[in-house]
């Protein structure tokens, strides 16, 4: 039994000695690992990127970040999550950070500093209403104040109102909405509540108000429709951004941007309770289409 | 006492008559609180939770989708959710695990099957240290308190490949990690019910600097809900992390734990025998952890682990009458009143563990390459007449496995060698393939080879009880498993699994309940049979989850003590969750285990448990809840000898604070 451990700890000892020194990353993903979109983005930031990469939960990088850029030689840290992006920020303007995994951008003052977000803008929307659903002309969207000013560009169209509780969501849809065709409602966590949503859905169908989801889920439940960002697609926008990066281009100079690539989820059976037409062209676009 | 349960029932009642409190709170604070979010709690408003999470498979993360074994992950929160005092309670609730009740009361032990194997086929693992007893091979989890625990893994069927001796399944706890932050965060909680039965625990994890560290003391007691029963047990827990380098993470965990049992009286009478008796049982465990994770290159990645365990079990009986065997060539009396019973023994165990794994990610490909290796030594003394035994065993085994990953297939080919001083020595090879079939549907195929080490017990005996017989073979398995996931609707998953376990080499007893016993191997043991598991969305706040398993037992008659039996469970769980502040639960568990008319069993029946929580007080950075329980609902009698009744219908109340 000795002679075992002794050759273990040898063996041991050896490949410490032996093995090449630790190959330096040229970049550093901060994110959690457990997390499948996790997963997927940092699949996609490895298709885009030509340099070496090496991911780090956050809890193994936290207080230390700047010791490990130091030690790897990295030239340039993505961030994926708030607190990904929290522990970043300390680091000096020198490297430049790239984010994602958040569903607007940070107002952060940081230079040197870009990255890309989850939630679609209200155009995204609105162009495929005008292509697809002529019959809805207006939009109402309902969300905070920060998320309209970054997602909605003001227009005849489309009517904001900002709220900033979930109780206010309701209030104002029941006050606002029945003039519109449609109600958007942006991804906000604290304002989109399973009580709340209730409230939505109900009025939504009473009123034969579409509703404009974030998620499958919502669709599912009775949206007509939802665009949800690919991970994947947001992966590969972001290595496009931290290449950028790597060729000595500041960062802070590329605006941060929404992703590319939205799946399409479609309930039918909403749009023919609202006696909406939805053309065969829009369905093939669509990830899923429900009830399946 | 009746003034703690006037005061928790008061508290009770002020709780749920306090209905909107959260909401308001919820209300008023939501455009602080958006600020506040997690990057979890983010994603959430695209993807719901079950699709959110990347699970354990063996010996290293992997997606799900990409995991062949048949295996199901139980949290944290499942467990709160229980209010659950044991693993046992646990795992009662897990499809296709088959918990044997030895008592039957607050914190008795039970013993653990899983698709019909024997007890001591499971391997039972706490942060890799196994916790099977040298001397017989079965595992008791009473000592482990669930607090400590962050998920338990359990996969049905032999995973031998990765995992050595386990030819039934492996049971992996896996405990919670330690804290990142400087403010310490935490937990306490208090439980108390009938019988003076009480539960109190506290947690506290954070970091100072490069040291995340997480601890934990509990206590539980119990004056026993049936037949003179008592229990207590005092535990401690604690797991530090140092962060030594940009890529090197060293890590240490001790825990003890001392589970004291008094069984009460029991009493047997039937064809085969006539017993009255009083048991008492103790368990104490301490374990030692030490583990480096380091990275080598940005593929390589290299964990060491070792291990010190000690495992004392003494069980005390005392012959309340004479105990009489009635023989088919007339009546022994095998003992008298006031002597001590034979199975009156102290196990004192003591085991060394160390393994060192390499893991290379590259492309298509995740390889594993590792060495384990064990020195145990069990010193086992009788009462009855007093003598002691002093075997040893010294085990080494290498293994690797690859996880090929081709596009929506997953191919898993891999292989172990084990060995010990004894002479045995095993290969398990085993390959799985997964197949994403459609979005939403995942195929999983495996067949591997499996092994059961002979427990020391049985190889050396224990000079007067057992004779010795170094010449045991390990049982070996030849093992088929195939089965579908698939999310149905948007309302329902279901999960399918066939098995057919062929076994040889099957260790009995060759001589029954006369002494001295000697154990062999004996002829094929052949296990097959089917699971099904379905799970529904929340629908209004409602969900049900439902699980039925089936296994048929066919043992060579020839030479097998044992009989041809069908063994059956069935989960039923319907839950209520306003994911606000209220969340009811009442889940009911079924086993029919086919047990001989002359045990006197009684188990045809559900036996039916309700959980209700309610928040009583949040904000952001604290939170309350109370709860109540209410075990066997319905008094529902289940027992598989009728010498170990089951409690009827009991409650318990409690608090937990979160900080």
């Amino acid at each position: 039994m000795r002679k075992i451990w002794t050759l273990l700890l040898t063996a041991i000892l050896a490949l410490f000695i032996c093995a090449p020194p630790c190959k330096a990353a040229d970049v550093i993903i901060i994110g959690d690992a457990q997390l499948k979109p996790v997963v997927n983005v940092v699949s996609g930031i490895k298709e885009s990127l030509q340099a070496t990469v090496r991911v780090y939960p956050l809890a193994e990088i936290k207080g230390r970040l700047s010791a490990v850029i130091a030690a790897e030689g990295a030239q340039a840290v993505v961030a994926l999550g708030k607190e990904a992006i929290e522990e970043a920020l300390h680091l000096p303007p020198a490297v430049p950070l790239i984010y994602g995994l958040v569903i607007i951008p940070p107002k952060i003052s940081r230079a040197n500093t870009t990255g890309i977000y989850m939630a679609a803008p209200v155009g995204e929307y609105s162009s495929l209403t005008r292509k697809y659903i002529p019959s809805i002309k207006r939009l109402s969207v309902i969300s905070s104040s920060d998320l309209i000013r970054t997602l909605a560009v003001p227009s005849a169209s489309i009517a904001t109102y900002p709220v900033s509780s979930s109780y206010e969501v309701v209030t104002t849809m029941k006050k606002q909405v029945d003039s519109s065709d449609a109600l958007l409602l942006l991804p906000n966590a604290s304002l989109l509540t399973a009580a709340a949503m209730e409230d939505i859905y109900l009025y939504s169908f009473r009123k034969k108000i579409p509703l404009l989801g974030v998620s499958e889920r919502q669709v599912r439940d009775g949206a007509l429709f939802s665009l949800v960002f690919d991970p994947i697609s947001m992966g590969r926008q972001i290595g496009e951004r931290t290449m950028e990066a790597l060729k000595d281009r500041d960062a802070g100079q590329i605006p941060p941007a929404p992703s590319k690539k939205f799946d399409l989820f479609i309930n039918t059976d909403t749009a023919r309770n609202m006696g909406i037409d939805i053309p065969n062209e829009m369905l093939k676009q669509a990830k899923r289409v429900y009830p399946q | 006492m009746k003034r703690s349960i006037i005061l928790l029932s008061l508290l009770l009642v002020s709780a749920f008559c306090r209905p909107g409190t959260l909401q308001a709170a919820d209300n008023g604070n939501a455009a602080a609180s958006y600020s506040i979010t997690t990057t979890k709690e983010d994603m959430l408003l695209f993807w719901e939770e079950k699709d959110l999470y990347v699970q354990t498979a063996t010996r290293n993360e992997k997606l799900l989708s990409q995991t062949a074994e048949n295996m199901v992950v139980v949290t944290s929160k499942d467990i709160e959710e229980m209010n659950a005092h044991s693993v046992d309670e646990v795992l009662n609730r897990v499809t296709g695990v088959y918990v044997d009740p030895q008592g039957q009361d607050f914190g008795s032990a039970s013993l653990l099957h899983i698709q019909g194997s024997a007890d001591r086929h499971v391997l039972v693992m706490l942060d890799g240290v196994v916790l099977n007893f040298l001397d017989g091979g079965q595992a008791i989890t009473r000592a482990i308190p669930v607090s400590i625990i962050e998920r338990i893994e359990i996969i049905k069927g032999p995973a031998s490949s990765a995992w050595g001796s386990s030819l039934g399944g492996v049971i992996n706890i896996i405990t919670k990690q330690t804290g990142d932050t400087g403010r310490p965060t935490g937990m306490a909680s208090v439980a108390y019910g009938k019988k003076d039965s009480q539960d109190y625990s506290g947690q506290l994890a954070g970091a100072a600097g490069r040291l995340g560290y997480y601890l934990y003391a509990g206590r539980q007691a119990s004056d026993g809900l049936k037949n003179s029963r008592f229990f207590e047990d005092n535990s401690v827990y604690a797991k530090l992390k140092f962060r030594a380098s940009a890529d090197t993470t060293i890590g240490f965990s001790i825990g003890s734990s001392r589970p004291d049992y008094n069984a009460g009286i029991a009493s047997l009478h039937n064809s085969l025998i006539d017993i009255d008796l009083s048991s008492k049982s103790l368990i104490s465990q301490l374990f030692m952890t030490l583990s480096l994770d380091t990275k080598i290159t940005p593929e390589l990645a290299m964990n060491v682990h070792l291990s010190d365990y000690r495992q004392k079990f003494s069980q005390v009986a005392l012959l309340l009458s004479d105990y009489i065997y009635h023989s088919p060539t007339g009546d022994l009396t095998l003992g008298h009143a006031g002597d001590y019973y034979k199975g009156s023994f102290i196990s004192d165990e003591k085991t060394r563990m160390g393994n060192v794994r390499f893991v290379w990610d590259h492309g298509i490909h995740t390889v594993i390459l590792g060495l384990d290796t064990s020195h145990g030594e069990l010193e086992k003394t009788n009462n009855v007449p007093p003598a002691t035994v002093n075997p040893s065993i010294d085990k080494w085994a290498v293994f690797v496995n690859d996880t090929v990953k081709l596009g929506r297939l997953t191919i898993i080919p891999g292989i172990r060698f084990d060995h010990d001083n004894s002479g045995l020595s095993f290969t398990s090879p085993s390959i799985g393939v997964t197949c994403k079939i459609s979005e939403r549907t995942i195929a999983r195929a495996s067949v591997a080879r499996g092994f059961n080490s002979p427990p020391l017990g049985s190889r050396y005996g224990d000079s007067f009880s057992t004779e010795t017989n170094p010449d045991l073979k390990m049982e070996s398995v030849w093992s088929y498993q195939a089965g579908l996931e698939s999310n149905i609707t948007d309302y329902v998953w279901m999960k399918a699994t066939a098995f057919y376990h062929n076994m040889k080499n099957e260790i009995i007893t060759t001589r029954g309940d006369i002494l001295p016993n000697r154990y062999a191997n004996g002829g094929r043991v052949k296990r097959h049979g089917v699971e099904l598991e379905a799970e529904t969305a929340p629908i209004y706040n409602i969900s049900v989850k439902a699980g039925a398993a089936y296994a048929h037992i066919n043992p060579d008659l020839a030479t097998s003590k044992s009989f041809e039996r069908d063994l059956s469970s069935y989960v039923l769980s319907i839950k209520y969750d306003d994911k606000k502040s209220f969340m009811a639960q009442l889940s009911g568990y079924r086993i029919l285990w086919g047990s001989l008319p002359d045990d006197g069993a009684k188990y045809d029946n559900f036996i039916w448990d309700l959980n209700v929580m309610k928040n009583i007080y949040k904000t952001e950075e604290t939170n309350a809840a109370v709860f109540l329980t209410v075990h066997n609902l319905f008094s529902g009698p289940y027992y598989n000898l009728s010498a170990t009744p089951n409690p009827g219908i009991w409650s318990e109340a409690g608090i937990r604070f979160r900080f």
